[in-house]
């Protein structure tokens, strides 16, 4: 199977897990068409999620099906994601955080999630995007911040047990019953999982490594979207979390998984920016086309394929590695 | 379906799955529980409002049944509807949700003998005094309080927001319907049981159709639950967050009145309602408070708007505009 990754950054096991069961399970009911089965890996506190190509291919397809059918779909779509990320946000808001409020926040995911992800990916196979961009791209500007809230909250309901951020969800509805956790969570800090409509697996250990390597072991040259175009040479620096980035030199290519608000001074200094994940509509697209800097998003792969230092040369789609470091 | 003799029935402000268990009610269940049920049924939603509608023949053929059951059977109907009163209040205390589709049956079946079966009797004008005391209940804390609890709990995990579980048939519960179809049923749907076949359609033509079958009569005509005369402006309420715009000495309208209501019964000139019998909460309030009183002039909401000038005659049923 070709796997592409579809979002990356510092986000938990248990924010993964929920996300796997919503994306590999339920769309199919929702939306007739789910993307499943689906992969993430955890590895050193950074996480990935990926799509088969196949997966993603229908899933767009069945998506663009049903606007076709109700042109009144999407802003329809749109009141609910503001609608649930509102009851979200408020329930994050609170300074306490019990079982009984974990519990109805994953819930309140659980709806607020396939709005969300349907705006994130309708346009891609419609003819008339533009229709629908604004839309799309005010419901993200109003939404996306709502993941590091709930991110935080699952943080904050780690202080009981550390472990807890390593769960499933399955495994979490345990935890909250009997306050029992299972023994091998330890291991989970370098782990991934596969979700299928209703059978999860879960591996550890090497297998992140191997599955890793598979996905550019064969490669030349990374390929991915040109979000705003540029030809450019320089020094690659990958940042997995800006926070502890000590030297970022101007003109620095700023290679990272998928770029957020607080990657912005490093995308200031840098002469073009490269990820891994995305879309037209995403964090690095837009702000690489308001910057006027060049911008290659959903290569899939680049902060594996490069190392900190090598010598990169992106031209048209392609980001090539013309010196090791 | 359309050349079923359709007649406006009852018209509700309540969900697709109220209504999908109320259809029940009226259909197998009530077949079940006294031998004859209805076989035709047709809601239609228009985005606000729930209009029932039933077929004009099989209506009359329900009433005739009713008034020509035998003694035996209305004897033992009553007291299984006895039964079912206080199964009921137990029902709403214990909140045993534990099994959905267990608490839906019973529920289906209370609906039949406390709701349904006092109305067909109402209607055959017989043994009315031994089953309007189980009419006299609100059944408004099933509708308020423990279906959106309900809904919750079916909705947690599923991909669906509690909202959407209220658009759901309650045959569909354990089924996926696709959320581009729920979006669809929220903006207008038909929801119809037709010969043992349950379905919703969205089809707009047919929606039209259903449309035009809710005529709306010029002269609005009713029956006197309280008598006077009154002349005012006309003020418009159906739920009770749209008790904020009532500025006091008005003629309160309304589709069906509600206890929560009362506050603003007591200050009206007078009360028209589009539904009700003698005994509904406007009719016995309103003899309580000496209002004068119109009930069930079916389309007083729809005919008239807030602000009207008009004129209650409640001793002969008339409402005039001036």
């Amino acid at each position: 199977m070709k796997w592409m990754k579809i979002f990356g950054g510092k986000w938990s096991f248990l924010t993964f897990s929920i996300l796997a069961d919503i994306h590999g399970r339920v769309f199919k009911d929702l939306f007739k068409e789910g993307p499943e089965p689906v992969l993430f890996t955890v590895k050193n506190g950074f996480s990935s999620f990926y799509y088969t190509e196949e997966g993603l291919e229908k899933f767009r397809q069945g998506l663009a099906d049903l606007i076709r059918e109700d042109s009144l779909l999407p802003s329809a779509m749109y009141d609910e994601s503001l609608k649930t990320a509102e009851k979200i946000q408020r329930l994050v808001k609170k300074e306490k955080c019990e079982s009984e409020d974990l519990r109805e926040l994953i819930g309140l995911l659980y709806e607020f999630v396939p709005s969300y992800v349907f705006l994130k990916q309708c346009l891609e196979k419609l003819d008339d995007k533009k229709r629908y961009l604004e839309l799309c791209e005010d419901s993200r500007k109003k939404t996306e911040m709502l993941w590091y809230d709930f991110e935080e909250f699952i943080i904050k309901f780690s202080k009981r047990n550390d472990l807890i951020k390593y769960c499933s969800m399955d495994e979490l509805e345990i935890f909250l019953e009997k306050n029992e956790l299972p023994n091998e969570l330890e291991k989970r800090k370098k782990s991934l999982m596969i979700q299928d409509i209703n059978k999860k697996i879960i591996r550890t250990g090497g297998e992140v490594d191997k599955f890793e390597k598979n996905l550019y072991s064969k490669l030349r040259f990374l390929r991915g979207n040109i979000a705003y175009p540029g030809k450019i040479k320089g020094k690659a620096r990958i940042v997995l979390d800006p926070s502890v980035v000590d030297k970022f030199d101007k003109g620095n290519i700023l290679i990272t998984q998928m770029t957020r608000p607080d990657f912005l001074p490093l995308m200031k200094k840098a002469s073009a920016i490269v990820t891994d994940a995305g879309g037209q509509l995403c964090h690095a697209a837009i702000v690489a086309r308001e910057m006027k800097k060049c911008c290659i998003i959903d290569t899939n792969i680049a902060t594996k394929f490069f190392s900190d230092g090598d010598i990169v040369r992106i031209n048209g789609n392609k980001v090539r590695k013309i010196e090791a470091y | 379906m359309k050349h079923i003799d359709w007649v406006p029935y009852i018209e509700r402000r309540n969900s697709l799955l109220y209504v999908s268990i109320f259809q029940e009610a009226y259909g197998p269940i009530l077949k079940k529980l006294v031998g004859w049920g209805f076989t035709k049924q047709m809601c239609l939603f228009d985005g606000e409002s729930y209009q029932f509608f039933q077929s004009k023949k099989e209506l009359d053929e329900g009433i005739k049944f009713f008034s020509n059951l035998n003694k035996k059977k209305v004897d033992y109907t009553l007291a299984k509807a006895e039964l079912y009163d206080k199964f009921e209040t137990k029902l709403l205390e214990e909140k045993n949700f534990l099994d959905v589709d267990w608490f839906f049956d019973r529920q289906k079946e209370i609906f039949s003998l406390l709701t349904v079966i006092p109305w067909m009797f109402l209607d055959s004008g017989k043994y009315v005094n031994k089953f309007m005391k189980f009419r006299k209940k609100s059944r408004t804390d099933f509708q308020n309080k423990l279906l959106p609890e309900l809904c919750k709990k079916i909705s947690y995990k599923s991909g669906y927001t509690s909202e959407d579980i209220t658009f759901f048939r309650v045959n569909e519960l354990k089924e996926k319907v696709r959320k581009s179809e729920l979006i669809k049923r929220k903006r207008a749907c038909l929801i119809y049981f037709i010969d043992g076949k349950r379905s919703v359609s969205t089809n707009p033509d047919l929606i039209k159709w259903a449309k035009t079958l809710r005529k709306i009569d010029d002269k609005l005509k009713g029956q006197v639950a309280c008598k006077g005369k009154a002349r005012g402006k006309v003020c418009i309420i159906n739920t009770a967050n749209e008790l904020s715009k009532y500025n006091g000495e008005e003629i309160l309208v309304s589709v069906n009145t509600t206890p929560a209501m009362t506050q603003v019964m007591k200050k009206c000139k007078a009360i028209v309602t589009d539904e009700g019998g003698l005994t509904c909460h406007a009719a016995i309030l309103s003899r309580e408070l000496n209002i004068p009183c119109v009930i069930g002039t079916k389309n007083a909401t729809k005919l008239l708007k807030d602000g009207d000038i008009v004129e209650v005659d409640a001793e002969k049923g008339e409402i005039k505009r001036t």
